[in-house]
């Protein structure tokens, strides 16, 4: 990427024997939101911290807008940073709290009261300067975090899980109004979560991690649809997953049965590979047609509102998820029914160590 | 950035340069000396373990070391008796008058503990108040003098550290795991013995170990209850045998010295190994509440703690008492008077003054080196701040008799001559103090969001700025409230002060056990009220300083 706002190149963390990030690339246009998703421990924090100056790399190289951070301790990077805790200071006002950035760089007197009450009224906490966090709730507390991070207008805004600690509801609002302002104010952002429905609404990339490795860097939608690797498919909306079989010529046989033939490619592998099916890409049919179809008997039906899963057992013994529309007759618990799915929705990965562990072949 | 520009954004690494050596200069020399001394034979002169030798060969200290023993496990004892139902009582249950009677338990922490032992001489001494009433209608009981008599003494002073920790151990136990004890049909003694007991284990072990190096490092009781000589323990022999070895080789008194810090690191270590051996993990959610109790029940344990209480601040009532009485030869007559307090004064010479400067100036500089200690301890992980922390906990397993043996010792001389100065005395103040402070701070900082440093350097404000305007004030009351027990200690301190002082640095604890030991009766307890009102109203100060707290007082 040539119009990167933040770039950093080949970070590595070590911890004595620990890698914690294993060479990760990560470019950031100006005014985008990146989210860093993954399971804990996968290193998102890490290289969030990083990038604030709070750990050091082991090697690597970071920029933002041309400059290298080298040797620039945190307090000299102007990074607005939110944090999970929220770490508002409990000992002075919310309007204090705004205020302290303003005042280590010098601004001072009608300038800064003004400046604090725009900040404020723009995360609607307006009527609340003069309160104290103690009698904040954990949203204020976090909109008072937010105010107090953007109102340093900082190159680049840090977000550390900053909504993890909120309810469900809220948790939603919260993150609409983020984007909202994020857009609004063009400030190039890095957002870490592990939660992945709150990573598809509100970035415009996604960077999927796992020890130490960054999998996948792309838009919501195709980290979705098109996942680069078994463990981005996994971890993102979920799969149900088939040993199965690439021959020569792109046929693809399930060791449950079934087979089709992919669209013609050059140069794909053959042999063992996984094959990936998300829930909602399987559809009750009557009987076996044109389509690959899987039989199972249903072991459990779990409404869910406009869907209903269904919770099967294959011939084989393995088990498998299935969701389909409400509402049309659905088959009862204990009766056998056939699935079928589209060849285009099976995503093939390569065979690796783990049961989800390796790259997309198709 | 260079090395220069680093340590002027963030001098932590100089601070704990410093720390690391105060205590290197203060602490580790002193002992090292003392070890040293100690393997050099008394009689010989050659280097090796003969003195330790002499030391178990001789009836003497070996009777001084059992004494230590017996009256430092029968006091803790004593103290366990006392604390652990008390404790119990206050976790669990509301009853009227909770605040006084707590706050009566604190006051036996108020005064040095040979003012505790003076009281039980007034009245179940040789010439005793109650000794003698009993007497007087035919019961006759031996006086106190002894290990029974120092066990008790000690014990009523020192079960207010037991009860604190327990009760803190005892709220902290999870009360959905009671609960859930009690669901699956145990009844509630089963429920306090196979589960809050097993949980509480850790605090327990901590409160008796605070209890037990207490009693052993414990100077002024068993030198007035032991008669001196006559029932020597580990700390009055090392004080005699270095008062008589002045001049001569000081082989024996930096051999039992060493002896008695060695015991007392055994047992920390001991007590470290069976805390993590037994350690069990106690997720601390659910806050007990403490179950009101009302009508007949609520009485009852309100008169039972708070006569448990009385019963313990006796010999603290009994001086205040017995200082306005008249004193005719050695006997306290019934009739009030301010006589002990116009003698009291007459002899007092520079005595208040010295130790009301010596205290302030030493509060101050452990207030400043404990909090940046504690915050190296808890916030940084490097080798400096590892050694620091290593280091100022030495001075815990340290008796007050020994240091000042050690200190007397190495400085005497150039480099650093110090003996019968002012400052040696507000220096071992400090050195001995510091410990505490710095572990409360510590876990002060332990409990503050690490995100809030951070937030603060990320909008733009250098590390030590961050400490001064977002730790600091966060910091405080915890702090003031380990300065309030640093006050205690420190203007109560004999051990060391008796072996330290001189003519012109006599401080008030040691007038008050100079007279106790061997002067007027009257006197000395006017001395002694005057250290309990001091310390208590310093106390007073410290609370209305800190204004709308909780009032506790758990940073042990």
């Amino acid at each position: 990427m040539t119009d990167a706002h933040l770039k950093a190149t080949g970070i590595k963390v070590r911890f004595g024997d620990f890698t914690a990030l294993n060479g990760v690339d990560l470019a950031v246009r100006r005014g985008e939101l990146v989210t860093l998703l993954g399971p804990s421990g996968c290193g998102k924090t890490t290289l969030l911290r990083v990038i604030a100056g709070f750990q050091r790399q082991t090697e690597g190289r970071i920029e933002v807008g041309g400059r290298n951070l080298g040797d620039v301790p945190p307090e000299g990077r102007n990074f607005g940073m939110v944090f999970q805790s929220y770490a508002v200071f409990p000992h002075m006002s919310v309007a204090d709290n705004v205020a302290y950035g303003l005042a280590a760089r010098g601004v001072r007197g009608g300038d800064r009261a003004k400046r604090v009450q725009a900040a404020l009224e723009r995360v609607q906490l307006g009527a609340l300067a003069g309160r104290f966090p103690d009698a904040l709730s954990g949203g204020q507390k976090q909109r008072v975090g937010l105010a107090r991070a953007m109102v340093i207008e900082p190159d680049l805004l840090l977000m550390d899980e900053p909504l993890s600690n909120l309810d469900a509801l809220l948790r939603i609002e919260m993150r609409r109004e983020i984007r909202l302002m994020q857009r609004e104010l063009g400030i190039t952002t890095l957002y870490v979560t592990h939660d992945q429905e709150e990573a598809l609404a509100i970035s415009d990339r996604i960077a999927v991690m796992r020890q130490g490795e960054l999998l996948q860097i792309a838009p919501p939608e195709e980290v979705f649809e098109a996942p680069a690797h078994a463990f981005v498919a996994d971890f993102i909306g979920g799969c149900n997953w088939f040993d199965a079989t690439l021959a020569p010529g792109d046929a693809v046989t399930l060791a449950e049965g079934p087979s089709f033939v992919l669209p013609r490619r050059e140069g794909r592998p053959s042999g063992p590979v996984r094959l990936a099916l998300r829930n909602e890409d399987l559809r009750l049919c009557g009987a076996p047609g044109a389509l690959p179809c899987l039989a199972g008997q249903v072991l459990m039906r779990a409404y869910m509102g406009h869907r209903t899963r269904l919770h099967l057992r294959l011939p084989s013994g393995a088990t498998m998820d299935a969701d389909v529309p409400s509402g049309t007759a659905l088959p009862a618990e204990g009766a056998t029914v056939h699935l079928e799915f589209h060849p285009d929705r099976a995503r093939l990965f390569t065979c690796g160590a783990g049961p989800v562990d390796g790259w997309r072949i198709a | 950035m260079s090395a220069l520009a680093r340590l002027v954004r963030d001098p932590w690494p100089l601070v704990a340069l410093l720390v690391v050596a105060i205590m290197l200069v203060f602490v580790a020399w002193p002992l090292a000396e003392l070890a040293r001394q100690s393997l050099i034979g008394q009689e010989s002169g050659r280097f090796g373990v003969e003195n330790y030798v002499a030391f178990f060969e001789s009836r003497y200290f070996r009777r001084a070391l059992t004494n230590s023993l017996t009256v430092a496990a029968l006091g803790t004892a004593i103290s366990l008796l006392l604390a652990v139902p008390l404790a119990l009582a206050f976790a669990r249950y509301d009853f009227r008058a909770k605040r006084w009677i707590e706050v009566a338990i604190l006051m036996s922490m108020l005064s040095p503990p040979f003012v505790g032992a003076y009281a039980w001489i007034l009245m179940f001494g040789r010439s005793g108040m109650v000794r003698q009433a009993l007497a007087s209608i035919g019961i006759d009981i031996p006086p106190i003098y002894g290990t029974f008599g120092i066990a008790l003494a000690t014990a009523f002073s020192h079960y207010p550290v037991m009860f604190l920790v327990v009760r803190s151990g005892l709220s902290r136990v999870n009360v959905g795991l009671e609960e859930a004890a009690a669901s699956l049909g145990r009844g509630r003694l089963a429920v306090i013995g196979t589960v809050t007991l097993p949980l509480v284990l850790p605090a327990l072990v901590t409160g008796i170990l605070l209890v037990f190096l207490g009693i052993l490092a414990d100077f002024g009781t068993p030198s007035i209850l032991g008669e001196g000589e006559r029932f020597p323990v580990l700390a009055t022999l090392a004080f005699s045998l270095y008062l008589s070895e002045i001049g001569a080789e000081p082989g024996m008194a930096a051999t039992t010295a060493a002896i008695l810090v060695l015991l007392a690191m055994t047992l920390v270590i001991f007590a470290r190994w069976l805390a993590a051996r037994r350690t069990v993990s106690n997720d601390t959610s659910g806050t007990r509440i403490a179950t009101p109790l009302r009508g007949g029940r609520g009485a009852l344990m309100s008169f039972g703690t708070a006569t448990l209480v009385l019963l313990a601040n006796m010999p603290l009532i009994v001086v205040v008492g017995s200082s306005f009485l008249e004193v005719r030869g050695v006997v306290f007559q019934p009739a009030l008077t301010l006589a002990n307090y116009t003698n009291a004064f007459a002899a007092l010479g520079d005595a208040l003054w010295n130790s009301l400067r010596y205290a302030a100036i030493a509060l101050v500089m452990i207030l400043v080196l404990g909090s940046l200690a504690g915050y190296l301890i808890a916030r940084r992980s490097g080798l400096l701040s590892r050694l620091a922390d290593l280091l100022i906990m030495v001075p815990y397993v340290v008796p007050g008799t020994v240091l000042g043996i050690g200190y007397a010792s190495v400085f005497n001389q150039p480099p650093l001559m110090l003996t019968g100065t002012a400052g040696i005395i507000v220096v071992m103040y400090v050195i001995r103090r510091l410990p505490f402070v710095a572990r409360a701070s510590a876990s002060i900082v332990y409990q503050i969001d690490r995100g809030l440093e951070e937030a603060s350097q990320s909008l733009g404000v250098r590390p030590l700025g961050g400490f001064r305007r977002v730790m600091l004030p966060l910091m405080r009351p915890g702090l003031l409230a380990g300065a309030a027990i640093a006050w205690v200690e420190v203007f109560n301190e004999l051990s060391a002060s008796i072996v330290l002082y001189t003519g012109g640095t006599r401080t008030l604890p040691v007038a008050a056990y100079q007279q106790s030991l061997a002067g007027d009766v009257g006197m000395a307890a006017a001395y002694a009220t005057m250290l309990i009102a001091i310390t208590a109203g310093a106390l007073a100060l410290f609370i209305l300083l800190r204004g709308r707290g909780d009032g506790d007082v758990g940073v042990l």
